[in-house]
């Protein structure tokens, strides 16, 4: 009952809005409603943001993991019941494809002195600004450090060498599988074909057209690598997304996975984690000798949609309130910042190095979420033996076609 | 009773259901005959991203003398269809090769590989639940006064947990290191990947959906036996029937209508079963129609096509249901005469 009472006055005091907190300094009255994904540096911002919270201003962050499809389709209705949305470089090039988005050009210039908006966080088509960037995200290599000290092993810098260093763990104490990764069928197993394919050299589509071009050797070679890797991995991967993978490492019952930059700090959280500072970090391997990181780089950012009926300028006040230099200080540990006053933490200095070595960008052809979905779905019969390699790429092939002839990019 | 006191009476309901239930229907049926897109044009453009400065060709939304992205509506008649159930590469897939071939090749069109779990589901899972649910409520019938109330309480507890949630539970007992995984392999059963095979996953959807249905048909029966009438078990123990002829004679035949209703509602529900699937496969080695709808609603974000397979999911229903409603209706016209 004290629970429930605690519980219910929490919920009172945080449905009052408080004074404008120092922090927040935006001129204007009237509602801004955002609307992200949920992690733990978007929870960071949305804190950031709610501080504006006024008698005047009313800020309101709605966070959840489905947020592309509510987003596209607020941004596509009447009027947009959302001011801002976040977005990655995945699902910012549909938005903008369609139309979808509004030119924030003005704004920063008015506040870029206020802010101290930097250019490496403005995403520009032709000049004109369409997204405001905060981080960038990638996967990279998590390994035991204890394992590789004890067998002897050199941190792999080739898939080749990834292979031998997982066949020597074979059988390592404690390790039930040497490999790990986020291989569930559809959006994740889409995600390892196209870090791997990018990293061979592969393209998607043919230069300047939504023509695929992913049916192919190298597409055919990248599948037969995800299989061989699938041999030091759980039988269950085909189902295990990251959460999955996170929990197996902190259990220390794998040895190696290529995981998101933002489950980094989780290995090293001492309520859940058995492997506090074991895990090391290291750029991707490359599938070639010599070659980038087997890993697509992501941004995050937020933008404006074309079909909103409030107050732009506050709105972009608050937004950036949420991004301004004390919120990138006071969230550290939580991303890979892109402000030039941020200092890498253990857990973001391989973002970093990642681009460095020359991870290739996430595709931004608009088109390409549809190209990845239909990989997605076609590729995991291949994995399981059920087709060939050049079946499971013709029917994602097909797959693409069909839905970029909907989509009229075709 | 008058034909106007009759109007007045059904009105209410008659309304709600063309509100909410056909013109729904129907707009989802005219949207499925129709495409839509933002017309875009491939332009080189500069861009500026956190990643550096590149000049690439990329599609841009055409736009008319107001600003406004243009759209395309196309009426696509029956294409929407043909592109969901794939009746081209159905063709294709059954006219050469040995039956595994053909199984094989059919199941690996989207579509008809969702039918094919989605009947197996329905058939597997429908005699299960009637059943265990029978069992059950002659189990809990017998059960002492005081114990009745907890048991029924239990025994509705897989009905009332939402969907998802369970399905998530039962998922997280069987994932690598998880509770039942360890049991079994403590029990000398090996370590056994559950999530691995379609057979596994299979099982795990459709032990899932008998748990979490059985429960219904379990509460309907038990409510059924309570009307049981004592005299004719009473005659029946007199003329020397044992308790196995008394439920075999008395107590089925009474329960006949019930049982024929737990059937009809299960088939509907089976027919679009989505959260299990959604959670302990994602659609790989068991997929089923209503998360196919849900891929082409979700992933391709075409409401035009996602339309058309809900329909054909709709259809679906009710041809399963025919040979039901038929019997219904024959004995509903029986009763009346």
């Amino acid at each position: 009952m004290r629970h429930f009472r605690t519980a219910l006055l929490a919920g009172v005091m945080l449905a009052v809005p408080a004074a404008a907190s120092a922090a927040c300094q935006v001129e204007g009255k009237g509602e801004v409603n955002v609307i992200s994904n949920a992690f733990p540096s978007l929870e960071h911002i949305a804190k950031a943001m709610q501080e504006c919270n006024s008698d005047d201003v009313k800020v309101t962050v709605k966070m959840t993991t489905e947020h592309e499809e509510e987003t596209t389709q607020a941004f596509q209705s009447g009027t947009s019941p959302f001011e801002i949305g976040q977005v990655s470089n995945g699902s910012f090039t549909p938005l903008h494809a369609k139309g979808l988005l509004q030119p924030m050009t003005d704004l920063v210039e008015k506040y870029k002195d206020k802010y101290k908006i930097e250019d490496s966080m403005l995403v520009t088509f032709d000049n004109e600004v369409y997204a405001i960037a905060f981080q960038s995200n990638l996967q990279y290599l998590f390994y035991r450090k204890d394992l590789f000290e004890k067998h002897g092993i050199e941190v792999p810098k080739t898939y080749d060498e990834l292979l031998a260093a997982a066949e020597k763990l074979k059988g390592a104490e404690g390790v039930e599988f040497p490999l790990a990764g986020p291989y569930k069928a559809g959006w994740n197993i889409a995600t390892e074909f196209t870090n791997l394919y990018l990293s061979m050299g592969g393209q998607f589509f043919k230069p300047g057209t939504a023509e695929p071009a992913f049916n192919n050797e190298k597409a055919v070679q990248t599948l037969e690598l995800i299989k061989k890797l699938m041999g030091y991995m759980s039988p269950n991967s085909l189902a295990l997304a990251t959460g999955d993978v996170t929990t197996s490492f902190q259990q220390g019952t794998v040895a190696m996975s290529n995981m998101w930059a933002s489950r980094a700090a989780a290995m090293d959280d001492k309520a859940v984690s058995r492997v506090v500072d074991q895990i090391g970090f290291a750029p991707s391997p490359a599938t070639v000798a010599g070659g980038p990181p087997a890993s697509a780089v992501w941004w995050d950012g937020f933008v404006m949609p074309k079909n909103m009926d409030g107050d732009r300028d506050l709105a972009f006040q608050v937004l950036m309130e949420g991004l301004d230099e004390e919120a990138v200080q006071t969230g550290g540990d939580l991303a890979n910042w892109l402000r030039s006053s941020y200092k890498p933490t253990r857990y973001s200095e391989m973002v970093m190095k990642s681009m460095e070595a020359g991870a290739a960008s996430w595709p931004t052809e608009p088109f390409f979420d549809v190209a990845h979905g239909a990989i997605g779905n076609a590729i995991p019969d291949f994995l399981t033996g059920k087709v060939s390699a050049e079946e499971a790429l013709k029917k994602a092939e097909e797959a693409y076609v069909q839905a970029a002839k909907e989509q009229g990019y075709l | 009773m008058k034909f106007r006191t009759f109007a007045l009476f059904v009105a209410p309901s008659l309304i709600a259901m063309v509100v909410l239930i056909a013109l729904p229907l129907a707009g989802v049926g005219w949207l499925s005959l129709w495409n839509s897109y933002t017309r875009t044009e491939f332009v080189e453009v500069e861009t500026r991203t956190p990643l550096g400065v590149k000049k690439e060709v990329r599609p841009r939304p055409v736009v008319d003398e107001s600003g406004a992205p243009v759209k395309v509506w196309e009426f696509y008649g029956a294409q929407n269809y043909e592109t969901v159930a794939q009746p081209a590469a159905l063709a294709a897939a059954v006219t050469s090769g040995g039956l595994a071939d053909i199984y094989r090749r059919v199941t690996n069109i989207d579509f008809w590989g969702a039918l094919e779990f989605t009947l197996l589901y329905t058939a597997v899972t429908t005699p299960f639940i009637l059943a265990f649910g029978f069992l059950l409520a002659l189990a809990v019938n017998r059960a002492p006064r005081w114990l009745k109330g907890p048991l029924i309480f239990i025994s509705l507890m897989p009905f009332i947990i939402t969907p998802v949630v369970g399905s998530l539970s039962v998922k997280w007992l069987f994932l690598d290191n998880a509770v039942l995984t360890v049991l079994l392999e403590q029990l000398g059963l090996g370590k056994i990947y559950f999530l691995e095979s379609a057979l596994t996953v299979r099982m795990l959807i459709i032990l899932y959906g008998i748990w979490h249905v059985v429960p219904f048909a379990f509460i309907v029966l038990y409510a059924g036996l309570q009307t049981v009438p004592q005299d004719s078990i009473e005659a029946a123990r007199v003329d020397g029937a044992t308790a196995f002829d008394r439920v075999r004679y008395v107590v089925i035949p009474h329960l006949a209508t019930l049982i024929l209703f737990v059937t009809l509602i299960h088939l509907m529900d089976a027919y679009r079963v989505f959260e299990p699937v959604l959670v302990f496969s994602g659609g790989q080695g068991a997929d089923s129609l209503q998360h196919l709808t849900y891929y082409i609603l979700n992933i391709e974000q075409n409401f035009f096509k996602a339309s058309a397979s809900a329909i054909l999911t709709v259809v679906g229903i009710v041809l399963l249901l025919i040979p039901i409603l038929r019997r219904t209706w024959r004995d509903q016209r029986e009763g009346i005469a």
